[in-house]
């Protein structure tokens, strides 16, 4: 590697000396990193006020499993990420095959229509969803937060999804019907097969989306049903405690976890191709 | 014969009508029943459409068969099969529209159980889009697709008894060799245990046996090319569809799949439907050629009559290389007709629509043309302008004229001229043809196949 | 299959009528009413506030994110999955908690300032936590990510066909401007794709002025959560949620001509 860089840089980058983006990459990777490492060194630290190190301690851990305010709000999020993933992954799935395959009036805009939600401010769906919800019935809480992440992990499963199918080859699924299967079959033993690193990794996206949903489930959470983020929010509101450090650290783990398996997912399906 | 027992088992499954097909009969009761099919393909779509049921039991009955007889189906043995009398599959005035333009208009051809039928035409000419028909991922606009004898046109691909082989293979990625091949007969329900025998013998067939466990990705070209045949013969499809397989081959490669097509083709005496834009391919795989232009059959017979007596200008000018001279006919007598081309006088064999002043083409073969010094024999006399050595064969171009310059190919290297030199022309008038340039080629007419049959195919329209 | 997609698609088309008829009529029996009060000028200078403050934050990840996504691109393929997936960790870190690191990086008893104060450089605790330029680093902060990968994704669609760039220097071209007339104008699609994933989030975002600006910073994404959830004026909030949406629908209008990855690929 080191005799490999120097090689591309001067090639494509002549001008601008190799110290120069040695220094953008540590300020921009530091700026990016120094507080979440801080944060999660802090969550070791064995005094409760101090920003300074004191030593080394899993305290802040053994107070989190004893809260079970926060274990409780731990399993609300986990229950609404798992059961909005479910949803959004086979909703999102089929809509994006639906989307690549079919040419319909109106698909533009319902393309479009689709992506809003992804751009648009989070407060402003949450805030619909909140003025909507009691009309029809659905009540605040799991039902309502499951709903309103959905409205937004969607568009990111179908995205995913259809940018899968783009470099999908669609005689695979008529070499399928030509060979007997049913319009069922072939959707069950080829189109799916095929492009399920894609759907995994919306899978993964929605999860984690939905996981690390603060907006929209600060306002349709309801009454006792708190989940983390939103559990979290309150805690920094009220004064900062190691023990979040702790919370915090665990959440970035399992994000690493979830984002080096989207990669490894994404990388051998390009091998694949 | 035990094809023959096969398939009236399959038949029983259909209806009275296809059954009586493979009754023996007198060859006028045959060609009657062929009228029949033709002149009454619609009522095949109402009347004779088969009863769910009816085609369950036929490939339930079809599988039944094939377990026991499937020794001899992939034991390589020759099977002496040969061409029918039976048309397997009937195109009757087929025509397909896309949004913007037409590209399939009134197309019919029949195609002959056992044949090896090739589809030959210049990309956009709709022979793929023919192909695709008949494996049921188009739909047709109006006309009829008959398969043995049952009306397929409204039928979904997956229930068509035929199978593709795809120009890109269309292996599953995610599946490996073996189930890749195995995948086609799982649909179908056949026992675990059957299908293991089967893909295995199917494979061995190509020499594939040891590569069953190999992901598509690990084959080489030839080899995910013949993975593709297996995949789609091992269903034993009443037509094989082929389209352009060879095409991503190199040029050894692609010989070498020909003659395993070829192989395949005389041991299982199935059907093939086999589509390219690469006449030599078409002329050395197939029995017969259908040449296409702009969604028309231009002409369908064997590969030498195509090349001996075509058409029309475009089909000569398809098949083989050759000069095309414009004139007009000046004079018609024992049976030989006069053309006066701008530069000479010539004569070629007298044709039906010979008339006295009739603007003409006329072609001739660049292998027809001799070069020498003829004096007064000669045609014409020109300069020799461009020469290319290609091994047994030499290509000369000479200029008669300042817009006439003829493309020569002669055998033999002894026989050889400079660039810049002068050279008299002259061919035989028997390997020359003239076409009437009013005359709309004939399309889809239906040649009798005797060229193909021998004295079998005395029942031709 | 479209009958699958239609559902959720429609039951959201529905939501986006009722937004509408949320403070139309259906709840509370208000009117245009509502639009009038935002035209007063606190309020205005609310929603003015936000863009400004929308629009420098999306200046400054770009003039941050661009060097470092050109870097990305020109790397080495190794290196080039290292720092790509560095900087993917903190795009899909939930920014509630990347927002409270900031926090407690930059605190009156934070990190910082107990460090300064340890090692006696200063003898008062900074007093950065609770400023508007807190907010400015907490959103920077927490938007960075988002405006590199689209940027990265744009310029290694560049940097894919060096031929660009080879035939624009053997025109005579020098690397500084082979860059400002051929990569920068190639890359305007990363730019405007970025900028909009900035932009947007930003101009809604409610949390982040609460936690790192205090009492003090009044943008309209807490306004309207002040008027949902304190002020108990939900038609109001509403007629503002509105304005914002408007306003997103436009940037995304105009900048759509401009963009080819990401979520338009259709328009080609």
């Amino acid at each position: 590697m080191a005799t490999e860089a120097p090689r591309v840089r001067g090639r494509e980058h002549p001008s601008s000396p190799s110290w120069v983006r040695q220094a953008i990459i540590v300020a921009v990777l530091g700026f990016l990193y120094v507080p979440i490492v801080v944060l999660i060194a802090f969550s070791f630290n064995n005094s409760y006020l101090s920003a300074l190190w004191t030593g080394f301690t899993f305290h802040w851990y053994h107070v989190l499993l004893q809260e079970p305010t926060l274990l409780h709000s731990l399993v609300i999020s986990l229950e609404v990420a798992v059961i909005q993933t479910i949803i959004s992954t086979i909703l999102g799935t089929l809509g994006g095959i639906a989307l690549h395959r079919y040419t319909f009036w109106g698909k533009k805009a319902l393309i479009y229509f689709l992506y809003v939600p992804i751009v648009i401010p989070e407060i402003v769906m949450a805030v619909a969803l909140l003025i909507y919800f009691p009309h029809i019935g659905v009540p605040l809480g799991v039902p309502a937060m499951v709903i309103g992440q959905t409205t937004f992990t969607i568009p990111y499963v179908v995205l995913v999804v259809r940018a899968a199918m783009a470099g999908f080859d669609t005689t695979l699924e008529e070499a399928a019907r030509d060979l007997g299967a049913s319009e069922l079959q072939t959707l069950w033993t080829v189109t799916v097969p095929v492009i399920l690193p894609g759907i995994i990794v919306g899978a993964l996206l929605s999860f984690s989306q939905s996981f690390d949903d603060f907006t929209t489930s600060f306002f349709v959470d309801g009454s006792g049903n708190t989940p983390l983020p939103v559990q979290i929010y309150g805690m920094l509101r009220h004064g900062v405690n190691p023990s979040v450090n702790a919370l915090s650290t665990i959440i970035v783990a399992a994000t690493l976890v979830i984002v080096f398996i989207g990669q490894r997912t994404q990388r051998r399906r390009a091998q694949r191709g | 014969m035990q094809r023959c027992i096969k398939i009236m088992r399959v038949e029983k499954a259909w209806q009275p009508l296809s059954l009586a097909a493979n009754n023996p009969m007198s060859p006028c009761m045959r060609l009657g029943f062929r009228r029949l099919v033709r002149a009454d393909a619609i009522y095949f779509g109402t009347l004779f459409t088969p009863t769910k049921d009816s085609f369950e039991a036929g490939t339930k009955d079809d599988a039944r068969h094939k377990e026991t007889t499937q020794e001899r189906a992939f034991g390589g043995q020759e099977r002496g099969s040969g061409v029918s009398a039976k048309v397997m599959i009937g195109l009757h005035h087929v025509a397909k529209h896309f949004a913007s333009a037409q590209a399939i208009r009134d197309f019919s051809m029949e195609i002959y159980q056992g044949e090896f039928v090739t589809l030959l035409g210049a990309s956009g000419s709709g022979k793929t889009t023919i192909l695709r028909m008949i494996a049921g991922f188009e739909s047709v606009s109006t006309g009829h697709i008959i398969i043995d004898g049952v009306d397929m046109t409204q039928m979904p691909a997956n229930q068509r008894p035929v199978n593709s082989v795809f120009q890109n293979y269309a292996l599953f990625p995610h599946l490996n060799v073996f189930d890749n091949v195995a995948f086609g007969l799982r649909i179908k329900k056949v026992p675990e245990q059957t299908i293991r025998t089967r893909v295995y013998d199917a494979l061995a067939m190509v020499g594939l046996e040891k590569f069953a466990s190999r992901r598509i990705r690990q084959l080489s070209g030839g080899q995910q090319q013949r993975v593709a045949i297996v995949r789609a013969l091992i269903n034993e499809p009443k037509v094989l569809l082929l389209d352009e397989p060879l095409s991503a081959l190199d040029l050894k490669l692609r010989k070498e799949m020909q003659l395993e097509l070829k192989r395949l083709h005389r041991e299982l005496g199935i059907t093939f439907l086999y589509v390219t834009h690469d006449q030599e391919e078409a002329m050395s795989l197939s029995d017969r050629i259908g040449v296409l232009a702009q969604g028309e059959l231009l002409q369908y017979a064997s590969p030498e009559e195509l090349y001996s007596s075509p058409s029309s200008p475009a089909v000569a000018g398809f098949i083989g290389e050759t000069n095309l001279l414009t004139g007009s006919i000046v004079d018609v007598t024992k049976g030989y007709t006069i053309v006066q081309t701008p530069y000479f006088l010539t004569k070629t064999p007298m044709r039906a629509d010979h008339v006295l002043g009739a603007p003409v083409v006329l072609s001739v073969r660049p292998e027809a043309l001799h070069l020498g010094a003829f004096g007064d024999q000669a045609l014409c006399r020109g300069v020799v302008t461009e020469r290319i050595f290609g091994g047994s064969l030499v290509h000369l171009w000479i200029r008669v004229a300042p817009d006439l310059t003829l493309h020569c190919v002669s055998h033999g290297v002894n026989q050889t001229y400079a660039l810049g030199e002068e050279v008299d022309v002259q061919w035989d008038p028997n390997h020359s043809l003239a076409f009437c340039q009013t005359d709309k080629p004939p399309s889809s007419t239906l040649p009798g196949i005797a060229g193909v049959l021998g004295s079998n195919g005395s029942d031709g329209p | 299959m479209v009958l699958f997609f239609a559902i959720p698609n429609l039951y959201m088309l529905f939501i986006s009528f009722m937004q509408v008829g949320g403070y139309g009529g259906i709840v509370y029996h208000f009117t245009l009413a509502n639009y009038g009060l935002l035209f007063h000028w606190v309020e205005f200078k609310v929603i003015a506030d936000s863009l400004l403050f929308s629009f420098l934050v999306t200046i400054f990840c770009l003039v941050v994110g661009y060097p470092f996504a050109y870097i990305i691109a020109t790397s080495s393929p190794k290196r080039k999955i290292v720092l790509l997936f560095l900087v993917i960790v903190p795009f899909w870190t939930s920014s509630l908690i990347r927002t409270f690191a900031m926090m407690f990086l930059i605190a009156t008893d934070g990190f910082i300032n107990s460090v300064l104060l340890s090692l006696h450089l200063i003898h008062q605790p900074l007093n950065m936590l609770y400023t508007m330029g807190a907010t400015y680093v907490g959103q920077f902060y927490s938007m960075l990510p988002y405006m590199i990968l689209p940027l990265y994704a744009s310029l290694q669609g560049i940097m894919d066909h060096p031929e660009y760039m080879e035939a624009a220097k053997d025109l005579g071209a020098g690397a500084a401007k082979t860059f400002w007339k051929v990569v920068a104008p190639l890359s305007i699609p990363g730019i405007a794709t970025g900028s909009l994933l900035v932009f947007i989030p930003t101009l809604g975002t409610f949390f982040i002025p609460l936690l790192m600006g205090g009492g003090g910073v009044v943008l309209v994404g807490n306004f309207i959560e002040n008027q949902f959830l304190a002020a108990d004026n939900w038609p109001f909030g509403a007629a503002a949620s509105a304005v914002v949406i408007v306003i997103t629908l436009l940037l995304i209008g105009l900048s759509s001509r401009y963009m080819n990855n990401a979520f338009l690929e259709e328009e080609r």
